[in-house]
């Protein structure tokens, strides 16, 4: 949105024309106007000061200018760049070269609803990523090129491999029900980021998992991301900003020139951060275990399973158009394969934006279109029944892999192929894993459009009409084919189908009017609008098991038995009206007012029909309040407090009974019928410090917050004797404080240069009150909470769980198994079995999954045209839980479990057999506290070296650029047997670092070439 | 300046129409936020309304949802009582081996609660407590609530309702007393309205999945219903239980097979836990009993084992990782998919009258006329008449041994009871007699199982294999009872504390039922 500097432009040139005309002796003058990187600027317009001799650049930035007068100023400019004024002397010839706008210290950052804003104004935290940072090497989903590169964001990418969901929380855990990701913006328009069948939330069952709507995007059409960590910052998104921000603002035409690009860039993946096998013992006959003697018969490497993972995206881009009218056009092709066989992600990407202004710039056209085609196949993040790995790390270790290469044999009495596996379930329900691969084939295909209008009209020059609408559709087809011979607990005899088509639309408008006056002191910056936002959902599910074999349609299954036909769908709509005013004082100091009201069709049936909430902010910028140490150049202090309001889940308000698809019949609810509801509230402070130092040399950015989430909507669980399982009630108080600070220096010593950037990020979480104290909303009795709030086990049973307490933290790990002592304090060993014994004790907190703090350190290094970039990201604190480490060593396969057979393990003197040790320290998933990690961990997660060749080199035909990029080359330090920062589930909140024989985290080492002619 | 204002006020007009818009658009609220599919009260008719719950209170007399079914039913019910026996690990904590985690401990209590009472309420506040359809909730909530007593010992029952979240336990005597009197009100309820309706078309009819309208039916179901809850407690209540017994009788009990209650099934959860899941098979003891008489319904009872005959599973033998996969060929139930799910039958009324009529009471009949009259009511559920039932009633085969995977899993046989009926023998011995074959035509009401054998210590069954209850549970008895679910000590502490007092005092498996101390 460049309008206030098209207005500037206006501006001056209605000035200048109203001026009087002088006639002196007069010359003509021609010259080249270009950017920095000596690219022609057409369109760029030379006004002579006091004249009507105005011209335009031509498409080889070339001017000419007759009948000026030597000592006229000349003005030169083009939208986006800083105006420049010549003062003609005797030349002839002026080569003008002008900067951007953003390169000035006054920096101008999009903020709420795509308004362009002075940064110094700005009473919150803001941060900001330019497309380099996405596309050097691009990732399928460009958010994980984000890691370590901002303060105050937790990005944990998951384990299903190329394109699937990327987990990100900013400022710590708030909502204790509802999920906690952070919100995506596109051009000012919110993005309801939809994501279904995430793993982790049910392991050791969890189903495949899914991409998320934020995955679709094309990194090379994103111009810029600005990361809004508070809730401050983003009062006038609506209730999800309460999370934070992340607001995308893609590339827009050029005026002027035509630019096109080509790229292309390929990254290669491979297991980052793998368990610890062992190969030296074998199993006896007929168990699936290896606690066998020694065995020199095979040599397997559970690694070789792995392919090596491609991902290539080749994109191309052409921007051009005039200075009334610009257009973008991209394709994008992602095709990646991943690590596991048969797993791939394809998706095709195309899209048009056109800005046109009309009437004298009084009107500005901006409409956009999109397409997406998406294809995933067999996304896996963890669990057992559809991940190969249970059986490629568990299998016997006297046993030749290589014989179940060849994964199923023909069955005469079927007719047709099938399983081979002759080494039983293992009690995981193990299958082959090759079988699993490729006879089990979950796929889906999403076409996806996205379409929207923009249109301002700018009534004064302090007054502008913006309206916008946006549509963005989904289609899914989800398919899910298992052939026969699938473990029986997976299909039936002649295999299973099921077939999910489900459409998703999102259809947003608003209508603001945006002021921006000038006073002799003050300055009045404000948006007034209204909008709408209306999001459904229908989907339509078919399961079963087939009649016909290994015919895979819907008519083919075989009922009633086992078939099932889920319905499902929603619609929400949220009509807002919101304000934002900010009054400046002399450019030194900002207050800003901002307020909204929701109508949430959530609340329909519910005492509140609607929800209001204001926030507050100020900015002042002492460097211009006072006269600071020349070595100051910018100094601001902030301080701001916001509410943002959530409305409680859809269709919580009223009784109404669910289908029952095992019974064909509609349930009653057992939520007991309790509908006045409150909206949840997030109420957050926050302080900030900005100061530049030696002209911008070195910058800080320090953020100080404090939010409370309160109201927050529990399932009370009711005593059975009710009737009911549970109750809606409202209570809960969380509290997140922490530090959000980035520090850079940059600097060039001629050609050289150096920039160096940390981000730091401390968050400390508090559960200050939960659901205690409730009282009935029927009869005003209190309602008996357990004082803890069990919310998670992260195994089985006899794992650690997490717990809520009042006055520690949302992830609090408790244990409630260890082992039974004597009453000397050794381990006490049951003298018929010889081992030692698990006992149930009383839940004991032993410390959180939630990090303390994380920090970036990102190192940049230029050079004639190369940039070599390192960056090491840490986290520090939390503890992490491994249930794979705990079955491998069970199952005698881990390096571990070597050790203490070879170590021998005792209590007190008395041997313990070492297969019979892990029967109770790794039962289930593991016992209490035995496979819980340091999830402390540092990393070189990022090193990226670019040149771009001289364009004279090429005949002055394009200019070219190479990037070379690994991410997660090297795991500096780490206790915990898997990548801590690696997540099965982007959507649970309690789950973030189990694993459960998670796919490893992938290490990506990639090249980019890009083309701009 | 004036072409300004114009504009202005053009503006302000666009945004203040904008906004009247918005504030009168809420009015689809309402339908936006009603679910797509799932429909409101509004969206049924009143019998639709009311018959649905019907359907979903029904099937908490015997779970037929896969999961509950497992959870309660197969681990607890079916298992104790000797019918079947699951062979999987899972993670260690079994009921098999009496160290079942807490939240599985829970689920005999937390599932038919809400399940049941969600539908019971929203009926008693439609019905305003009164009527034939309240009385026909009526005995749907007895037939449900007495399996979790029969678990548990006291249970909340007399105090549910009235919007209490936090409900007082009936000790085990009340909640028997009110059971009954329940029933006894459903009675004469349901008589005067089946008097006068006997011949209507009821549009309730089509949700009643038991008996399709016919209240006679329920009638009977209630009446043979009051005479287990009299015979359960008729060692500790005497007196009390003969009354009510010969009441039951008097006004009518189930006769014939085509009295039972059974629940419809398209999806048998015992077929697929054990054909689909592997999660089930026959156990043991119900193997032992019925191979070693020879009995003619066992095909109909149980699948053949993989290397022929029947061979069931012992309990407890589910503590490795291997055991489902070397338990895999062993006999599993023999249901389709669309078996019914059993409720209650006509064999088990003839049982029940055949004690009632050793103990003294007016039952109608001898206790070997009645006796023989049950074996040849289940006989004939199966379609199995004849000299089949003749030489079964006369056979004094005895029940086998028991041969397993393991030598260490053998056992003798645990009784030398035989079918035919010996009138001279001790009454202890009749009373296994009956108990006995009143257990196998009773087949898949675990929980009746395991309450008469905890009642009477018939049948006699092997202990688990591996007891890791860590004492608490005495494996030649068994589990008497399970312990108070772990949720209502955290959300109805005052009450559960009250109840274990009733018990005497401490929440243990091994405290024995009020009516349960023989054996």
């Amino acid at each position: 949105m460049n309008y206030f500097k098209t207005k500037v432009n206006f501006l001056v040139l209605l000035f200048l024309f109203s001026l009087p005309m002088v006639s002196l002796a007069q010359t003509t003058i021609t010259g080249a106007v270009t950017d920095r990187n000596g690219l022609p600027l057409a369109g760029a317009s030379v006004v002579v000061q006091g004249t009507t001799k105005v011209t335009m650049a031509d498409i080889d930035g070339k001017f000419s200018l007759t009948g000026v007068e030597p000592g006229q100023v000349a003005f030169i400019s083009f939208v986006g760049y800083i105006t420049k004024a010549i003062t003609i002397g005797n030349e002839i010839t002026y080569d003008v070269v002008l900067d951007e706008e953003t390169a000035t210290l006054d920096e101008v950052v999009v903020t709420a609803l795509g308004i362009k804003r002075a940064e110094k104004a700005l009473s919150y935290n803001v941060q900001k990523l330019n497309n380099e940072a996405l596309t050097t090497v691009k990732d399928a989903s460009f958010m994980n090129a984000l890691a370590g590169k901002v303060a105050g964001v937790n990005i944990s990418s998951s384990s299903a491999g190329p394109g699937s969901s990327v987990k990100i929380v900013m400022r710590g855990l708030k909502s204790i029900q509802k999920d906690n990701n952070a919100m995506y913006v596109i051009d000012g328009i919110p993005m309801f980021n939809t994501s279904f069948g995430s793993g982790g939330d049910n392991h050791p069952y969890t189903d495949y998992v899914g991409s998320d709507a934020a995955a679709d995007l094309n990194a090379e059409d994103i111009e810029s991301i600005t990361v809004l960590t508070g809730p401050s910052a983003a009062a006038l998104y609506g209730s999800e900003a309460a999370n934070g921000v992340v607001l995308i603002t893609t590339k827009k035409g050029l005026a002027g020139r035509t630019v096109v690009t080509a790229s292309n860039s390929t990254t290669f993946s491979s297991p980052f951060v793998m368990p610890e096998f062992q190969n030296k013992y074998g199993n006896n006959i007929g168990e699936t275990g290896s606690w066998g003697a020694p065995q020199s018969l095979y040599s397997y490497d559970p690694t070789k399973f792995f392919n090596t993972g491609t991902t290539i995206v080749n994109a191309i881009t052409l921007s051009t158009g005039t200075e009334k009218s610009q257009s973008y056009l991209s394709f994008a092709g992602t095709n990646a394969h991943g690590i596991l066989p048969t797993n791939e992600y394809d998706r095709y990407n195309f899209a048009y934006r056109n800005t046109t202004s009309f009437l004298n710039d009084k009107l500005v056209l901006d409409v956009s279109a999109n397409y997406i085609l998406q294809k995933d196949v067999n996304m896996v993040a963890d669990g057992l029944y559809h991940n190969p790995l249970p059986a490629v790390y568990l299998f016997p270790r006297g046993e030749n892999f290589d014989e179940v290469r060849t994964y199923e044999r023909y069955d005469e009495l079927l007719e047709t192929t099938t399983q081979y596996w002759p080494y039983g379930t293992g009690g995981l329900e193990l299958q082959n894993p090759y079988w699993t691969q490729y006879k089990m084939t979950h796929e889906t295909n999403k076409k996806r459009y996205m379409l929207s209008a923009g249109l301002q009209y700018n009534v004064t020059n302090w007054l502008n009409v913006v309206g916008r609408a946006k549509v963005d559709n989904a289609n899914f087809v989800i398919t899910d084919k298992r052939y026969a011979g699938t473990l029986p607990t997976l299909a039936g005899p002649n295999g299973f189908f099921s077939k999910n088509n489900r459409l998703e639309t999102q259809t947003y408008a608003d209508i603001i009017a945006n002021i921006n006056k000038d006073f002799t002191d003050f300055n009045v910056n404000a948006n007034i609008g209204a909008s709408i936002k209306d999001l459904r959902m229908d989907s339509e599910k078919q399961v079963g098991n087939l009649n016909y074999i290994n015919l895979f349609t819907t008519e083919n299954m075989i009922r009633p038995s086992g078939y099932k036909n889920d319905a499902d769908g929603y619609i929400e709509q949220t009509q807002s009206i919101f304000a934002n005013v900010e009054v400046g004082y002399k450019s030194m100091l900002y207050l800003t007012v901002t307020g909204r009201n929701d109508w949430d069709s959530a609340l329909a049936f519910s005492k509140s029909t609607s929800f209001f909430y204001p926030s507050v902010g100020l900015s002042g910028v002492i460097s211009e309040m006072v006269k600071l140490p020349e070595q100051i150049s910018f100094l601001k202090l902030r301080a701001s407090y916001s509410s943002v309001g959530t409305s409680f889940g859809r269709y919580m308000t009223q009784f109404f009974y669910t289908y029952n698809e095992q019974t064909n019949s509609y349930d009653a609810p057992k939520i007991y019928p309790s509908y006045d509801l409150k909206p949840e509230l997030t109420n957050s402070w926050e302080l900030g410090l900005n100061v530049r130092l030696f002209k911008g040399m070195v910058n800080m950015d320090a953020t100080w917050y404090h939010s409370n989430t309160l109201n927050q909507t529990f399932k009370a669980s009711l005593s059975a004797g009710s009737g009911y399982e549970s109750v809606y009630v409202q209570s809960g108080d969380v509290r997140n404080m922490g530090i959000e600070l980035a520090l850079g220096f940059n600097n060039m010593w001629g050609n050289f240069g150096w920039a160096s950037n940390v981000t730091f990020t401390w968050n400390d979480n508090r559960v200050n009150r939960l659901a205690n104290d409730i009282l009935s909303p029927i009869d005003g009795t209190p309602i008996e909470m357990p004082t803890t709030m069990e919310k998670a086990r992260l195994g089985d049973t006899g794992g650690p769980l997490i717990m809520l307490s009042e006055g520690g933290t949302m992830g609090d790990l408790y244990i409630d198994r260890a082992l039974k002592r004597d009453e000397y304090g050794n381990v006490y060993i049951n003298e018929i079995t010889g081992l030692p014994q698990m006992e149930i004790i009383e839940a004991k907190k032993i410390g959180t999954t939630l990090a303390k703090s994380t920090m970036g350190w990102q190192n940049t290094f230029s050079w004639n045209g190369i940039d070599l970039s390192v960056l090491v990201s840490a986290r520090f604190g939390g503890y992490v839980v491994s249930g794979t480490q705990a079955i491998l060593d069970r199952y005698g396969v881990s390096a571990n479990s070597v050790k203490v057979r070879e170590k021998g393990v005792s209590s007190n003197g008395v041997a313990i057999d070492p297969k019979g040790w892990f029967g109770v320290i790794a039962q289930g998933t593991g016992m209490g506290a035995h496979y819980v990690y340091d999830a402390t961990n540092i990393r070189l997660q990022e090193v990226s070296l670019g040149y771009t060749i001289p364009r004279k080199w090429l005949g002055d035909v394009a200019n070219v650029t190479v990037s070379l990029v690994g991410r997660n080359l090297l795991m500096l330090y780490s206790k915990a047997p898997f990548d801590p920062e690696l997540s099965a589930s982007t959507t649970e909140t309690y789950y973030a670092g189990v694993d459960y024989f998670m796919l490893p985290s992938l290490r990506n080492i990639g090249f980019t070439i890009k083309l701009q002619f | 300046m004036m072409k300004q204002y114009n504009f202005m006020t053009l503006q302000w007009t666009c945004i203040a129409i904008v906004l009247l818009l918005l504030v009168a658009c809420t009015g689809a609220f309402e339908d936006y936020n009603s679910h797509p599919y799932n429909p409101r009260s509004k969206d049924l008719t009143p019998s639709a309304t009311v018959g649905g719950l019907f359907e979903k209170m029904m099937y908490q007399m015997h779970h037929h949802q896969e999961n509950d079914s497992q959870m309660v039913d197969q681990m607890v019910g079916d298992q104790y009582g000797g019918y079947f026996v699951t062979p999987t690990m899972w993670g260690g904590n079994n009921f098999s081996t009496y160290n079942q985690a807490d939240n599985w401990n829970e689920i005999p209590f937390t599932t038919p609660f809400p399940y049941l009472y969600s539908n019971w309420l929203a009926i008693a506040e439609i019905s305003e407590g009164r009527g034939y359809i309240y009385a026909w909730a009526n005995i749907i909530r007895v037939a449900a609530m007495v399996r979790v007593t029969d678990t548990y010992g006291p249970m909340p029952y007399s105090q549910v309702g009235g919007g209490k979240l936090s409900v007082a336990y009936d000790s085990e005597e009340d909640a028997y007393k009110n059971m009954i009197a329940d029933l006894t009100n459903s009675v004469n309820v349901l008589e005067a309205f089946w008097a006068s309706n006997s011949g209507a078309t009821l549009p309730i009819a089509q949700y009643d999945i038991v008996y399709h309208g016919n209240f006679g039916q329920w009638v009977k179901f209630a009446n043979s219903l009051k005479l287990r809850l009299a015979i359960r407690i008729s060692n500790v209540a005497p007196e009390y239980a003969k009354t009510i017994g010969e009441e039951a009788v008097a006004a009518g009990v189930f006769t014939s097979n085509s009295d039972n209650a059974v629940l419809p099934s398209t999806d048998n959860p015992y077929r697929k836990a054990a054909a689909d899941w592997g999660d089930l098979r026959f156990s043991a003891d119900i193997a032992s009993y019925m191979t070693g008489y020879s009995d003619p319904r066992l095909p109909f009872y149980a699948t053949t084992a993989s290397g022929g005959g029947y061979r069931g599973v012992r309990m407890g033998v589910n503590t490795t990782a291997e055991s489902k996969a070397e338990y895999a060929g062993f006999s599993q139930p023999n249901f389709t998919y669309a078996s019914p799910m059993l409720v209650m039958n006509a064999a088990e009324v003839a049982f029940l009258k055949a004690e009632g009529a050793l103990r003294g009471w007016n039952m109608g009949g001898t206790e070997q006329a009645l006796y023989e009259q049950g074996i040849t009511l289940s006989m004939s559920q199966y379609g199995i008449t004849g000299t089949a039932v003749t030489t079964y009633l006369n056979s004094t085969a005895q029940p086998a041994a028991y041969t397993g995977l393991t030598a260490e899993t053998n056992h003798a046989a645990m009784s030398a009871i035989t079918v035919k009926w010996d009138n001279a023998a001790p009454n202890e011995q009749k009373l296994e007699r009956i108990i006995t074959q009143k257990w196998i035509a009773n087949y898949t009401l675990g929980f009746e199982a395991w309450s008469e054998y905890r009642r009477t210590g018939y049948p006699k069954l092997l202990p688990t294999v591996s007891n890791l209850s860590g004492g608490t549970v005495d494996s030649d008895r068994g589990a008497r009872r399970l312990r108070f679910p772990i949720s209502e000590y955290n959300r109805n502490s005052t009450n559960v504390q009250a109840a274990v007092q009733m018990i005497g005092g401490q929440d243990l498996p091994s405290v024995d039922l009020w009516w349960a101390k023989k054996n």
